[in-house]
C-alpha cells in the first residue's frame, strides 16, 4: 500500500494538468491491482473485495463531471490504501496510523460536495471520530503499559464509533446519506467493515473485558434503528440505517465464529455498495423520497431490486445465506439474542419493501441509457452472484 | 426430479423476456409438471427429495390447480404480464421445493420465496395505493410469523447438526423439548402464521386485494397449505405430542372464530377468506390429532372447491353476497357440484372429511357441524337465488367446467375409502331451512341491519388508540365464542348457546 500512497500523490499532480490522463492512470492502477494482488488469507480476500468496490464506485463517478475531480480520485485511492493498510498490517501501531488516515479521508470525502448538509454531516462525523480516536490512543497506551483490561475497554469504546455500534453510531445516517453516491458506497460498504475487521484482528491480544455490555449495545443497536426507520422516506437514509443493523449483527458474530463473521461482512459490503450505486441514478431522476420513485430506470431498478432483496435476506442471494448462517451461530449461544436480531431484521423489512414496490414495474418504458454507471453495477452484481453460490457451502458447513 | 425444478426457473425467466407469450409458456410448463406426477417414484431419493403419500397429494393439488389457474389467467390478466407470470412461476418453483425436499435449507428458501411471491402477486395492481398498503401488511405479518418459524429451524439445526429432517434422530426433539419448553409453541406459531390461523389469520383478509387467480392459487389452495404440509411432514417423521396439541388448539380457535365472523361478512372475497381460515382450522385439527389421512383428504377437497369459488367470483360481477347471482349460461350441474361440495353435502368428499374430523375430536360436534353448514348455505343460497349475467364461454369458462367435473370426481373417494354418513346429517336440513328463510332472495336480513346501528369508532372514546372498528355484534359474538369454548363439555349449555346465536341471527 506504500506504492498506492505514492501513486495517489502522483495522481494529484497529474490531475492538475491532465484530468483524462489521471483517469487513465487510475484504470491502469486498478487493472494492476486486480491482476497482481495476492490473496493469502481472509484479510487479503477482504482487501480484494475493497478494491472491487472502490473500482466500481470510481467507475460510477467517471460518468458525471465532479467539481475538483482532480482531488477526488486521489483521495479515494488514498482511502483505499489506508484500508488495505489496516487489513494487511500485523502491528497495532501501524494499523492505528492507517486507521486514522482512513478516518481523516472519510471526513474530507463526506464534506467534498461542500453543500451545507454535507458539511454538517462531516462535522458530526469528525466530532464522533476524533473522540473515538482519542479513546483508542489511551487504550493503546494502556496496552504498552501492561494494563490489558483498560486497553480492551478504551479500545472497544473508541473503535465502536467507526464500527457504528450503538450508541456511538448516531453520526452514520447523516454522513452516509449526505455524501455523494460513490463515497456513500465506499463508506457503507468498506470503511465501517474495515473498522470491524481491525477490531477482530486485535481483540484477541488481551483478556478482553466484554461481559454482556457490548453484546447488549450491539443488540440494541440492531433493534432501535429498525424501529426508528419504519417511517423513513429518504432511500439513502434507509440504506444508511440498515448499515447500523448489519454492523450490530457483525459485532455479535465477531465473538462467535470467524468464518460466519467474514462472510457476513462480505455480504454487507457488496450488497450495500451495490445498493448505493444503483440508487444514485434513481435519486438523481426522482429525488430523495421513496414515494416519488417511478418506472423508467430499467437497469438501475433491476440492480437496486437485487441488492435490496439481498439486504432483506431473500434467496437465492448472498444476504439469505449470510442471514441464515449468522442467526444459526447466534442462536447456538442465546435464543433471546437471536430472536431480537431477527425481530429487528424483520421490522426493517418494511422500509425496504416500500422501496421495492416501486421497482418491480416492467411495462416496457425505459429512459435510462446504458452507461458506465450500469457497468459498475453489473460488475458488483457478478460478485454478488459469485458469493451467493459460495453461501450454500458456508451454510452447510456451519 | 431436478429437471422438474429447473422448468419453473426456465419459464419464469422466459416470462421476463416476452410478457405476451409468457402465459402460454407457463401453461405448457405447468402441464409438464402435472404430467410428471405419473413418473414420481416413492421413497427417499438423492438430494434430500422424499416422495410419499403426503408429497403426492400436495403435488397433485399444486400441479392441477396451477395448470387450471394459469389457463384462466390467459384471459383474466391483461396488464403487467411479465411481472405476473414471473412471480407465478417463481411461486410454483417455491412450492415444488417445499413439498419435494426434506432439506431444511431448501425449506427455508421456499418459505421466504413464498412470502415474496405472495407480496408481489397481491400488489399486481400496484398503481392503487390501497392495494400496495394491503400487500405490505400481508408481507409484514407473514414475515413476523416467519421469525418463529426460522427460530425453530435454527434450534433444530443447532441441536441436530443436520440439515436433513429425514436423517434427524427422534431423540433430538426430546432433548430440544426438555431444554427449550417453548419450542412447540415457536414451531406452531411459525407454521400457523403461513396458514393464516389464529393469531395471524387477519392477513388473509388483506390478501384478497390481489387478483382472483392469485387468491385461487395462493390464498386458498397452495400457499396457505404450506404450513399444513410441513406440520404433516414433521408429525409423520416424529412423535411430538405438545406440538400436535398446540396445532389442535389453535386450529379449533381459528375454525370457530372465522366461522362466526364469516356469518356477518358481506363482501364475497372476504367471506371466502374466512371460509379458507375455517377449513384450514379443520385441517390443523386433523393434523393435531394425528389423523393425517383426513387432513390430506380435506386439503384435496378444499383446494378444489375453494379455488372454483374464487375463479367463479369474477363471473358474479358483484362484490356483495346479497347482490351476486350465478352466471346464466354456465351449466347448473357444474355450479351445483361446486356449491354442494362447498356446503358439504353427501356424497361430496367435503362432507365426509368435515364430519369425520369434527366427530373425532370434539365430544359434542353438533354446534360446529351446524355452523359449518349454516355459514356455507348462507352464501350459496343467497347467490343461487339470483340469476346473474351471461358470461363469455372462453378459457375461463372451460376452467370452471373442469373444476366442476373434478369436484364431482372427488365423490368417488368416499366410496373407495368406505366413509359412512354421520349422525350430524340431520343438521343439514335444519341449516338449509334456516338459511332459506333468512337468505333466499333477500337483500339482507333485518337483524344484521339492526346490529350495524350500534357500531362505534373506538377513536371517539380513546383518541390515542389505533383505529379499530368494533361493532356490538362482534362484541356479543366474541363473548358467545368464549362461553362456547369454556363449556365444551356441557351439552345443554352448548345447545342453549346455539339457540341464542340463532335468535341473534
Amino acid at each position: 500500500m506504500i506504492y498506492l500512497v505514492i501513486s495517489s500523490l502522483f495522481l494529484f499532480l497529474v490531475g492538475y494538468f491532465r484530468k483524462d490522463l489521471q483517469k487513465f492512470i487510475l484504470i491502469l492502477l486498478f487493472i494492476h491491482l486486480f491482476l497482481f494482488y495476492k490473496i493469502k488469507d481472509i484479510f487479503s480476500e477482504f482487501s480484494y473485495i475493497s478494491i472491487i468496490i472502490f473500482f466500481s464506485s470510481i467507475l460510477y463517478a467517471f460518468e458525471k463531471r465532479i467539481k475538483r475531480e482532480e482531488e477526488f480520485y486521489p483521495l479515494m485511492l488514498l482511502l483505499l490504501s489506508s484500508i488495505i493498510g489496516i487489513l494487511e498490517s500485523k502491528d497495532i501501531i501501524y494499523s492505528f496510523i492507517y486507521f486514522e488516515m482512513m478516518c481523516l479521508l472519510s471526513y474530507i470525502l463526506v464534506a467534498f460536495e461542500e453543500r451545507r448538509e454535507c458539511l454538517e454531516a462531516a462535522f458530526k462525523y469528525a466530532c464522533f471520530g476524533i473522540l473515538g480516536s482519542y479513546l483508542m490512543i489511551w487504550g493503546i497506551s494502556y496496552y504498552f503499559v501492561g494494563n490489558l483490561e483498560l486497553f480492551s475497554l478504551f479500545f472497544l469504546i473508541g473503535l465502536s464509533v467507526e464500527m457504528a455500534i450503538f450508541p456511538l453510531s448516531l453520526w452514520l445516517p447523516d454522513a452516509h446519506s449526505e455524501a455523494r453516491t460513490s463515497v456513500s458506497s465506499v463508506l457503507s460498504g468498506v470503511v465501517i467493515s474495515a473498522a470491524m475487521i481491525f477490531f477482530y484482528k486485535f481483540y484477541k491480544l488481551s483478556y478482553f473485558y466484554t461481559g454482556n455490555l457490548p453484546i447488549i449495545f450491539a443488540v440494541l443497536g440492531t433493534l432501535l434503528p429498525s424501529i426508528l426507520s419504519v417511517n423513513e422516506r429518504d432511500p439513502k437514509k434507509i440504506l444508511a440505517n440498515s448499515s447500523m443493523i448489519n454492523m450490530g449483527t457483525s459485532f455479535l458474530l465477531l465473538f462467535l465464529d470467524p468464518l460466519t463473521f467474514f462472510y457476513y461482512t462480505i455480504f454487507h459490503s457488496i450488497s450495500k455498495s451495490l445498493s448505493f450505486l444503483s440508487l444514485g441514478p434513481i435519486i438523481e431522476r426522482f429525488g430523495r423520497d421513496v414515494r416519488r420513485i417511478k418506472e423508467g430506470m430499467m437497469f438501475s431498478s433491476i440492480s437496486l431490486a437485487i441488492s435490496i432483496l439481498s439486504l432483506m435476506g431473500f434467496p437465492p442471494f448472498i444476504g439469505f445465506f449470510a442471514k441464515i448462517s449468522s442467526l444459526i451461530e447466534i442462536s447456538k449461544e442465546s435464543l433471546l439474542t437471536s430472536f431480537i436480531v431477527l425481530l429487528s431484521m424483520t421490522i426493517f423489512l418494511y422500509p425496504y419493501i416500500r422501496m421495492l414496490e416501486r421497482l418491480f414495474i416492467w411495462d416496457g418504458r425505459n429512459w435510462e441509457k446504458f452507461s458506465l454507471r450500469n457497468i459498475s453495477q453489473i460488475f458488483l452484481l457478478i460478485f454478488l452472484i459469485f458469493f451467493s453460490i459460495r453461501g450454500v457451502e458456508i451454510c452447510m458447513s456451519g | 426430479m431436478i429437471e422438474l425444478l429447473l422448468l419453473p426457473i426456465f419459464t419464469s425467466f422466459l416470462s421476463l423476456m416476452d410478457g405476451k407469450k409468457a402465459g402460454k409458456i407457463s401453461v405448457m410448463g405447468a402441464f409438464v409438471i402435472l404430467a410428471s406426477f405419473f413418473f414420481l417414484k416413492d421413497g427417499y431419493l438423492q438430494y434430500g427429495i422424499l416422495v410419499d403419500e403426503i408429497t403426492k397429494v400436495f403435488y397433485i393439488i399444486l400441479s392441477s390447480i396451477s395448470l387450471l389457474v394459469f389457463v384462466y389467467s390467459l384471459k383474466y390478466i391483461r396488464k403487467n404480464l411479465r411481472r405476473y407470470w414471473f412471480f407465478m412461476n417463481l411461486f410454483l418453483l417455491s412450492m415444488l421445493l417445499l413439498i419435494l425436499s426434506t432439506n431444511l435449507l431448501i425449506i427455508m428458501i421456499s418459505w421466504e420465496l413464498l412470502s415474496l411471491c405472495s407480496w408481489a402477486l397481491i400488489s399486481h395492481n400496484f398503481r392503487n395505493p390501497e392495494t400496495r398498503r394491503k400487500a405490505r401488511r400481508v408481507f409484514m405479518v407473514t414475515s413476523i410469523s416467519d421469525i418463529f418459524f426460522l427460530l425453530s429451524i435454527f434450534i433444530i439445526i443447532a441441536y441436530s447438526g443436520n440439515f436433513d429432517i429425514y436423517k434427524i434422530d427422534g431423540k433430538t426433539f426430546e432433548e430440544i423439548s426438555k431444554n427449550i419448553p417453548i419450542f412447540p409453541i415457536l414451531l406452531s406459531l411459525g407454521i400457523l402464521g403461513k396458514s393464516a390461523q389464529f393469531p395471524f389469520y387477519f392477513w388473509l383478509l388483506d390478501a384478497m386485494a390481489g387478483p382472483s387467480t392469485v387468491s385461487a392459487l395462493l390464498h386458498s389452495s397452495t400457499m396457505v397449505k404450506a404450513g399444513a404440509y410441513l406440520s404433516m411432514r414433521i408429525l409423520s417423521l416424529f412423535e411430538l405430542s405438545s406440538f400436535s396439541r398446540t396445532l389442535l388448539i389453535f386450529g379449533t380457535i381459528s375454525c370457530v372464530l372465522s366461522l362466526i365472523l364469516s356469518i356477518f361478512e358481506r363482501r364475497i372475497k372476504r367471506f371466502l377468506a374466512y371460509s379458507t381460515i375455517a377449513n384450514l382450522g379443520l385441517i390443523f385439527m386433523a393434523v393435531g390429532s394425528k389423523r393425517i389421512d383426513l387432513a390430506l383428504l380435506h386439503s384435496l377437497s378444499h383446494s378444489f372447491f375453494k379455488s372454483s369459488l374464487f375463479l367463479l367470483y369474477p363471473f358474479f360481477f358483484e362484490k356483495d353476497v346479497f347482490k351476486a347471482g350465478i352466471p346464466r349460461n354456465i351449466s347448473t350441474i357444474i355450479l351445483l357440484s361446486i356449491f354442494l361440495s362447498f356446503v358439504g353435502i353427501p356424497p361430496f368428499l367435503s362432507y365426509f372429511t368435515e364430519s369425520s374430523i369434527i366427530k373425532e375430536f370434539l365430544p359434542f360436534s353438533y354446534p360446529l357441524s351446524f355452523l359449518l353448514h349454516f355459514y356455507s348455505m348462507r352464501f350459496s343460497l343467497s347467490v343461487f337465488s339470483r340469476k346473474g349475467r351471461s358470461v363469455k364461454m372462453d378459457e375461463r369458462a372451460i376452467v370452471i367446467y373442469t373444476l366442476g367435473v373434478l369436484n364431482l370426481l372427488l365423490t368417488f373417494i368416499p366410496l373407495l375409502k368406505g366413509f359412512k354418513v354421520h349422525p350430524d346429517i340431520f343438521l343439514i336440513p335444519i341449516a338449509f331451512l334456516l338459511s332459506y328463510k333468512l337468505y333466499w332472495k333477500k337483500k339482507r336480513p333485518s337483524f344484521e341491519k339492526i346490529l350495524d346501528r350500534f357500531s362505534f369508532d373506538i377513536k371517539e372514546i380513546a383518541p390515542s388508540f389505533p383505529k379499530i372498528r368494533l361493532s356490538l355484534k362482534k362484541i356479543v359474538l366474541i363473548i358467545l365464542l368464549m362461553l362456547f369454548l369454556m363449556n365444551f363439555q356441557n351439552y345443554f349449555v352448548l345447545i342453549a348457546l346455539i339457540i341464542l346465536m340463532v335468535v341473534m341471527l
